[in-house]
């Protein structure tokens, strides 16, 4: 489940799941809610992923820094996402794929870009397995 | 929170605790009423101009300019100058989006030649410069180039072959900054700039073809070379994919340089690093180089639009000059008077532009009596304008300007109360075209979802530290 929160300048989101990998992969959503309608999205395409931080909210914030890396180089939308377990050895560390299609203008709903994840806003609670950030765009 | 009238336009925080200096912001009653409300909505922007009060090396006050609205760190329009002795450079007072700024070219038209064709105008620039989400340009360039592009800016453009040596001398640093540093500049960084030079970007960048509806100042607006009726092209937008990776990856640089030189800050955006050690050094040289990939940017977009305008109107490229290039996140070494004495500063602007004063030797000959230009993009469909930079924004604002109107309604609610395509065609009643890649974008920047750039702008001129010289309004709008 994810919402974008109400913020003057930019655009706030929040998304929970049962587990804190699954509140990242709403948060992807939520991310690119932002940037187009994700039923626009067909997922034809597979891309896989890797990031690390060193605290957690700082990988949560790193992950949605690489998804928008990936929807960057690759021109790409993406409307799913699957990570596999988060894990903590030094760094925090997760891998995982993220789905999608070429981004074509005439058939995806556009919104607009998101430049950037934040710290501003940031909470990553690993109890309640919620997140939320601050989005530049 | 304590907030002290100290002129008719002028506000304080005082410094108190920890603070290292006190705030101030420009701002008339109603404005002010506006940010008092703002403080128990969770995102106040007065907060986060106090927060910037509490970084170690900030200079006489931490400041913010009439166009302040909460943005992540610092607020937007917001300024900070720091001794870079023993002060700390801070990634909230720059943001993701490195040396987005304002490009205006000036044209030999009157509006009334360019209402002739003004549907045909408007569709030839939707198709020659590419804007919107996801679009790359026709340039492509490989990682050695990349290296230039970051390296020389402007320069490098020119070398292309776009544009000519005087968009290097109306543009702010001439078009570059000696200070980048390339091989602080990541891979992935470079990476993003392969498709991405000579594009807009979306949200509320565009470009723009406006003309002037009046002049506040005859004077100045000669030695801008600005004429009623005459038509300029603006340009909005900045670093793309690559200075927002850049951004990017130096918030976890930044962030753990907190940790290790025990920094303490108010907002985790507001992440530092003493300015002289490595990892302050390293954001400072790739900042500078994501400020000449801005420049070199709006460089080739104005070659784009000129290209449109070429083939309708047939001009020649000597016949819409540049007025004036400026930045508005930037971070820079400026010498500014802090309490008596000139000494060399780190000047951070968030959302704020340079605005230096008539005589300043950094700006082109042709303005050392007028003062830098200053352009201030308003909200889609509403007025902009051409300020000018004064001898008393020297002293009081470290030589800066406001940027814009600022947001009045989050892009949540707009989109809750405006429709883009409503507000596109009553626009086009108004006689204003937009050409827009999202209507969701469109409804994003409603002309009703910004302050009224009039007051932002009386409170600026009345103060005296930016003064009007022109009103400009649109004709025809490229949204991304």
């Amino acid at each position: 489940m994810f919402e974008i929160l109400e913020h003057k300048g930019e655009t706030a989101i929040r998304a929970s799941g049962k587990t804190i990998e699954q509140a990242f992969e709403e948060a992807g959503k939520a991310l690119f809610s932002v940037m187009v309608s994700l039923d626009s999205v067909e997922e034809k395409k597979e891309i896989n992923f890797e990031v690390s931080g060193t605290k957690l909210d700082e990988l949560f914030v790193n992950f949605l820094n690489e998804l928008i890396f990936q929807s960057g180089i690759n021109e790409m939308f993406f409307s799913s996402f699957k990570l596999e377990k988060i894990e903590k050895n030094e760094n925090f560390f997760l891998k995982g794929k993220a789905f999608g299609e070429k981004i074509n203008e005439e058939k995806h709903d556009l919104g607009v870009e998101v430049k950037a994840a934040s710290l501003s806003g940031l909470k990553v609670d690993e109890k309640e397995n919620t997140v939320q950030c601050v989005l530049d765009v | 929170m304590e907030l002290n009238q100290i002129e008719k336009f002028l506000w304080e925080i005082p410094q108190e605790g920890e603070m290292v200096v006190p705030a101030r912001v420009y701002a008339n009653e109603q404005m002010v009423k506006e940010l008092k409300a703002e403080l128990d909505s969770g995102w106040s922007s007065l907060e986060q101009l106090q927060n910037l009060t509490y970084l170690k090396g900030v200079q006489k006050y931490a400041l913010a300019l009439a166009d302040i609205h909460p943005g992540y760190g610092s607020p937007i329009g917001g300024v900070i100058a720091v001794d870079p002795e023993d002060g700390w450079i801070t990634f909230g007072s720059v943001g993701f989006d490195i040396n987005c700024g304002v490009r205006v070219l000036k044209t030999n038209l009157e509006k009334k030649d360019l209402i002739k064709k003004q549907e045909q105008i408007a569709n030839q620039l939707f198709r020659d410069v590419p804007a919107g989400l996801g679009r790359g340009g026709e340039i492509k360039l490989n990682e050695k180039e990349v290296n230039e592009l970051l390296l020389n800016g402007s320069e490098f453009a020119l070398e292309k072959g776009y544009g000519n040596e005087n968009d290097l001398k109306f543009t702010e640093m001439n078009g570059k900054s000696d200070l980048a540093n390339v091989d602080a500049v990541s891979k992935k960084a470079k990476q993003r700039m392969f498709k991405q030079l000579g594009t807009v970007g979306s949200g509320n960048h565009y470009l723009e073809v406006q003309f002037v509806e009046k002049i506040f100042d005859e004077e100045k607006a000669k030695d801008f070379g600005l004429f009623e009726n005459q038509v300029l092209i603006s340009i909005h937008c900045g670093s793309r994919g690559c200075g927002h990776q850049i951004g990017t990856d130096y918030l976890q640089v930044l962030s753990d340089a907190t940790r290790k030189y025990g920094i303490k800050v108010k907002d985790k955006e507001l992440v530092s690093a003493p300015f002289h050690s490595e990892e302050g050094q390293n954001y400072f040289g790739a900042v500078n180089a994501g400020i000449n990939v801005a420049f070199a940017n709006r460089h080739v977009l104005a070659h784009l639009a000129r290209k449109s305008f070429e083939k309708v109107f047939n001009l020649n490229e000597d016949e819409m000059p540049l007025l004036y290039d400026v930045g508005h996140n930037t971070a820079k070494m400026e010498r500014h008077k802090i309490n008596g004495s000139t000494k060399e500063v780190l000047v951070l602007r968030k959302g704020s532009t340079r605005g230096f004063g008539p005589g300043h030797k950094e700006i082109p000959k042709e303005f050392q009596k007028a003062g830098q230009p200053i352009a201030v993009g308003g909200s889609m469909g509403t007025a902009s304008y051409i300020l000018a930079g004064t001898k008393k924004g020297m002293n009081e604002t470290f030589g800066s300007a406001v940027h814009g109107a600022g947001r009045l309604l989050s892009r949540a609610q707009a989109k809750k109360q405006f429709e883009g395509k409503k507000i596109i065609q009553d626009l086009k009643q108004k006689g204003i075209l937009i050409k827009a890649h999202s209507f969701k974008g469109a409804a994003e920047e409603a002309p009703l979802a910004y302050k009224n750039i009039e007051n932002v702008i009386d409170v600026m001129h009345e103060s005296g530290v930016n003064l009007k010289v022109a009103r400009v309004m649109p004709l025809a709008n490229v949204k991304g």
